[in-house]
């Protein structure tokens, strides 16, 4: 026990400091219009797709969060709306994201390689996603692919970021530590003394490795 | 005040019947004509608004709904169709497993309550079952429906259980959204009614909902509810109906409450009672927000050990609910934080005091389903809640509450935990109950889906709008 116990003081030091606070959070939002026809298929297709640790933007590097919708229609029912209701001259698909790239990684520049990562680490899920948009020009050239979504870009005025500064694996250790305490707690809040440090020595040394 | 057309708007939205049982009955409508027939014959019994409270209830009241898919089939034209909510229009079923997590042991391949294929959902409620048998009253319709052409679907039974319980053991129902407009004779008076409406920025006084968050076409929390657009007349007085077949896994849960009960009384002072059955009934009540007569805890913290022993056989007539969270109780150790009632009716609990529960509200009319259970481990049968709400605005306010409310503890900074009663797989596996020592209990589901369906009421003129083949709302 003690070994462990030593151990973990160590690592519990390690991580002291908490989240390195070094990493950069940028934000890209992009709107592009859906082809005629095919905004329901398209929203069939999204909705296919997996979420959370599962989903395809889980492949891409550093994105802590990213979402694709489709705008098929305004909404007009609030107070204040404009007259006469404004009319979208299409269906759009708006994809946004929050990439947090650490501070060591100085060959990552925003958002040429967010793209570029898109293009080769899922390219069939781009194609199969702004396959339906107007003008999309496919992953096979890297020019026109980065082309594309720089014209796309929506300028944004205000973004939130869930953990800026955090990096994405920083995160996913900081749940699995959360659920690892959790689970801790159920089994062992009415131990006391001795046997509650020692439940603790033996099932918090993984916690954080 | 907004003046409401009674006369138009079904009954058991606005003012609950209370009647003891029922039958909900689906029907496939085969052709437009057949369906518009059955409409046409069934219209005259649609029970109503009414001004006063009943002197003499009816022994049967019939309400009738429609699916979209009921909508398409008596003929309803595509630019009405195409006005109607996304929620509305999308397959239930589908939609229940992408937006509702009804997924893994919820998910509708293990629903055995599929009305999919149905059109119109007639709700049969009987006043008196020495008078009038369930089944005599859904057999008369389904009579009434083979002479037009309809195919019957589904039908599920629903009996109250003694003391307005549900299988678990609560007295249930208490809390229904005070509503503007509803007339004074089924309203009760100002004091009664506290707790149910919209807390006011005073802290004191509380102020009826709009009732254009639960019927169409009136002034809601927001705005004034005007409908336009060709739907209008289909929508005008009606009414969303959510329902849900929740099966309760009563011994499960029983079992889960007597094992946490034991570790539960650890984290309570010395002096507090030991006595097993009360402490099942105190953390029963903190995993509610209510005591089982319906007494609300953030009223009545503690209870003795003689009063808990009672309260599986009693029922508060009317329990007060003029209780708000801010300033008594910001942390929950009166009543839990992720309590069933706080959850899904968070009052002023969060930012902003009571502006953004006000948008969420639902009127309840579920009744139980099954026999009530015998007290004993073998006793597994199919017994839970069939579960309706009316709201005005689905996505908004039922699905909602449920999503972010119910299944998530984010909005209450509980992290990914779920409510005991209604959260569905998944989530964290723990619950807390605040106090000077907290409690973490392990969750085990408890509450399973086994059907869903998203249908509109409409008003009466509609129904007969439809059967008329109104020019611009049926027809080609």
């Amino acid at each position: 026990v003690s070994s462990i116990g030593a151990a973990l003081r160590q690592t519990l030091r390690s991580h002291s400091d908490g989240f390195g606070g070094q990493a950069v959070s940028h934000v890209v939002v992009t709107l592009t219009p859906i082809r005629a026809g095919h905004a329901s298929l398209l929203g069939r297709k999204l909705r296919g797709l997996r979420g959370g640790h599962s989903s395809p933007l889980a492949h891409l590097r550093y994105v802590q969060f990213g979402r694709w919708m489709v705008i098929d229609q305004l909404k007009t029912d609030w107070p204040g709306t404009p007259r006469p209701n404004p009319e979208l001259k299409s269906e759009y698909l708006l994809f946004s994201a929050v990439v947090t790239v650490p501070a060591d990684d100085r060959d990552y520049t925003f958002p040429d390689s967010f793209w570029e990562d898109v293009r080769t680490l899922i390219p069939c899920v781009a194609d199969v996603v702004w396959g339906h948009c107007m003008g999309y020009p496919g992953t096979a050239g890297p020019a026109d692919f980065k082309r594309y979504f720089a014209d796309s870009r929506l300028r944004t005025g205000i973004h939130h970021f869930g953990y800026e500064g955090a990096e994405v694996d920083d995160i996913r250790r900081a749940l699995q530590v959360r659920d690892r305490f959790v689970a801790f707690a159920l089994d062992h809040q009415h131990d006391l003394g001795a046997d509650l440090k020692a439940a603790y020595l033996r099932e918090s040394a993984g916690w954080f490795s | 005040m907004v003046q409401l057309d009674l006369a138009d708007i079904q009954g058991n939205i606005l003012v609950g019947y209370g009647f003891p049982a029922g039958r909900h009955q689906f029907f496939h409508v085969p052709t437009a004509e057949a369906g518009r027939r059955f409409l046409s014959r069934i219209l005259e019994e649609v029970t109503v608004q009414n001004a006063q409270p009943w002197t003499k209830k009816p022994r049967v009241a019939a309400n009738v709904a429609l699916t979209y898919a009921g909508l398409e089939a008596l003929g309803v034209q595509d630019a009405v169709l195409a006005q109607l909510p996304a929620a509305f229009r999308e397959p239930t079923r589908q939609r229940a497993e992408r937006v509702l997590g009804d997924r893994a042991r919820n998910a509708p391949c293990h629903w055995d309550l599929d009305a999919s294929e149905s059109h119109i959902l007639v709700l049969l409620a009987v006043s008196d079952i020495t008078e009038t048998k369930p089944d005599e009253a859904a057999e008369n319709v389904r009579g009434i429906a083979s002479a037009c052409g309809v195919e019957p679907g589904p039908c599920q039974p629903v009996q109250a259980l003694p003391n307005r319980r549900e299988h678990f053991g609560w007295a249930d129902g208490f809390g229904q959204p005070a509503v503007e407009g509803v007339p004074p004779g089924h309203r009760g008076r100002r004091r009664a009614r506290a707790g149910q409406g919209v807390p006011e920025p005073n802290g004191i006084t509380w102020r009826d909902l709009k009732a254009g968050e639960f019927v169409l076409g009136y002034p809601d929390e927001d705005g004034p509810g005007t409908l336009g657009g060709p739907a209008a007349p289909l929508l005008r007085n009606g009414s969303y109906l959510v329902y849900r077949k929740l099966y309760q896994d009563v011994p499960g849960f029983h079992r889960l409450l007597r094992e946490q009960a034991r570790r539960y009384g650890a984290t309570l002072p010395a002096e507090a009672p030991r006595d097993i059955d009360h402490l099942c009934e105190v953390l029963a009540a903190k995993l509610a927000g209510r005591w089982r007569d319906g007494v609300a805890v953030p009223l009545r913290e503690r209870r003795r050990v003689e009063d808990t022993k009672r309260l599986a056989d009693s029922a508060s007539r009317n329990p007060d609910n003029n209780f708000r969270y801010a300033a008594l109780d910001p942390h929950g150790r009166i009543c839990p934080i992720g309590a069933h009632i706080r959850r899904t009716n968070p009052r002023d609990a969060l930012v902003g005091g009571g502006a953004l529960s006000r948008r969420h509200r639902i009127i309840r009319r579920g009744m139980p389903y099954g026999a009530q259970w015998d007290g004993s481990e073998q006793d597994s049968a199919d017994r839970g809640l069939i579960f309706v709400c009316f709201n005005a605005d689905i996505e908004r306010q039922f699905e909602f509450v449920q999503t972010q409310w119910v299944n998530d503890g984010n909005a209450f900074g509980l992290g990914d935990d779920r409510d005991v009663f209604a959260g569905l797989d998944g989530g964290s596996p723990k619950l807390v109950i605040q106090g000077d020592v907290p409690f973490l209990m392990k969750r085990d589901q408890v509450v399973f889906t086994r059907g869903c369906e998203y249908l509109l009421m409409p008003g009466i003129d509609a129904l007969r709008d439809i059967v008329a083949t109104r020019p611009g709302l049926v027809g080609p």
